[in-house]
């Protein structure tokens, strides 16, 4: 009983002093490619390269658009069941290096090189960005928006007031909702046209450098000299905008 | 006699010769003259250069010393804009996004890449539209 006394209390303090261990182990930087792959699918010719980051690790070790990777560090990539979880299970288990077998052109190549660690998120604070601030500056032709996609995530559906976001580079996806009446009926066909066509094309991304503690507005800027019919076919009348940005605190 | 019989009488005399001493004496100080004037050209020069140096040289970025710093050798490091957009969309083909759906940031990647290294975002305007 005595010595239970003295063991529980040092059984707590090293769990104690283990824990942040443990945290650190499960925030450790995994790997990154610096590719765009195509992971929807994976077939026996492993998977596809869409792109390659400019001066990224995949470019530096060789990797182009076009290749089918096969494997990395000997875990296969084809045929694979969830190519994204494997292709992420073997990027974080590489330890920064990776032995990369592909195909180019019919042939299998193995390229050796170093990974870009991934930054971690959240390390430099977070802001907002919002399309619910609409009461939007007519004077400057912009108007409501839609946030569709944050960093390539679909947003939720049910309204937000705004979305919490990692401060840095937010990539965002906006729908416009420029209000009809500014819209002539020839216009509004057209317009009306080319979103049924488009479906999602319509939309356009950008990207905005959030600082912390800031919150972003975001809205669509009709673009006067551009709602002739052939701009409105080609989506070329309005642009996503950051209207307003005021200081907001983020936790 | 009137003053013009005087006048006359005078531009009828001979000129008196000049000694040779007094040319000599005119020629030094021509020179020393001219000499002066390149001495005060030089000076204002000087003064010249000196004042538009010390006035461009807050406008020079610290650091670039030499013509080997102006323009430092491209890193590895990849373009954080076109970096973003590409891990936006290796997100949204990891949740099996439609080709509609991904289309629109391989729109602004294409634009970034044919862009770079000016600029890569996107206007944005504040509240009274001018651009930050």
């Amino acid at each position: 009983m005595n010595m239970m006394k003295h063991t529980l209390p040092r059984l707590l303090l090293g769990l104690a002093l283990l824990t942040p261990w443990a945290i650190a182990q499960a925030e450790s930087p995994d790997w990154s490619l610096d590719a765009i792959v195509d992971t929807r699918a994976s077939r026996a010719e492993g998977i596809r390269v869409l792109a390659t980051t400019p001066g990224g690790a995949a470019e530096a070790i060789g990797i182009m658009a076009g290749d089918q990777l096969l494997s990395i560090n000997g875990m296969s990539l084809a045929d694979a069941q969830r190519p994204q979880r494997t292709l992420d299970h073997a990027l974080d288990a590489s330890g920064g290096q990776a032995s990369i077998v592909l195909l180019r052109d019919g042939e299998s190549l193995t390229l050796n090189g170093a990974l870009a660690p991934w930054a971690k998120a959240g390390d430099s604070g977070c802001g907002h960005v919002s399309d619910i601030d609409n009461t939007p500056n007519v004077s400057q032709d912009i108007h409501p928006a839609l946030i569709t996609q944050i960093d390539g995530r679909s947003t939720p559906l049910t309204p937000a007031n705004r979305h919490r976001v990692d401060a840095g580079q937010r990539v965002l996806v906006v729908s416009e909702q420029i209000p009809s009446h500014l819209f002539s009926r020839n216009q509004l066909r057209e317009r009306t046209r080319m979103q049924r066509r488009t479906l999602a094309r319509a939309y356009k991304a950008l990207v905005v450098e959030v600082e912390p503690d800031m919150r972003y507005s975001i809205g669509a800027r009709l673009i006067r000299s551009n709602m002739d019919s052939a701009s409105i076919r080609d989506n070329a009348y309005w642009e996503p905008v950051v209207h307003r940005v005021r200081a907001e605190n983020c936790r | 006699m009137t003053p013009d019989p005087v006048r006359q009488h005078l531009q009828s005399l001979p000129e008196p010769p000049l000694s040779d001493e007094l040319w000599l004496r005119l020629s030094a100080r021509h020179q020393r003259r001219a000499n002066h004037r390149r001495v005060l050209r030089g000076a204002a020069l000087a003064l010249v250069l000196g004042v538009g140096a010390f006035w461009l040289a807050p406008w020079t970025p610290s650091g670039e010393s030499g013509p080997s710093q102006t323009h430092p050798a491209t890193t590895a490091t990849p373009d954080t804009s076109v970096l973003a957009i590409d891990r936006a969309l290796q997100a949204a083909y990891a949740r099996g996004a439609s080709d509609e759906e991904v289309a629109p940031l391989w729109e602004i990647r294409q634009r970034m890449i044919v862009k770079q290294p000016a600029s890569s975002t996107l206007p944005h305007l504040s509240a009274t539209g001018e651009s930050i």
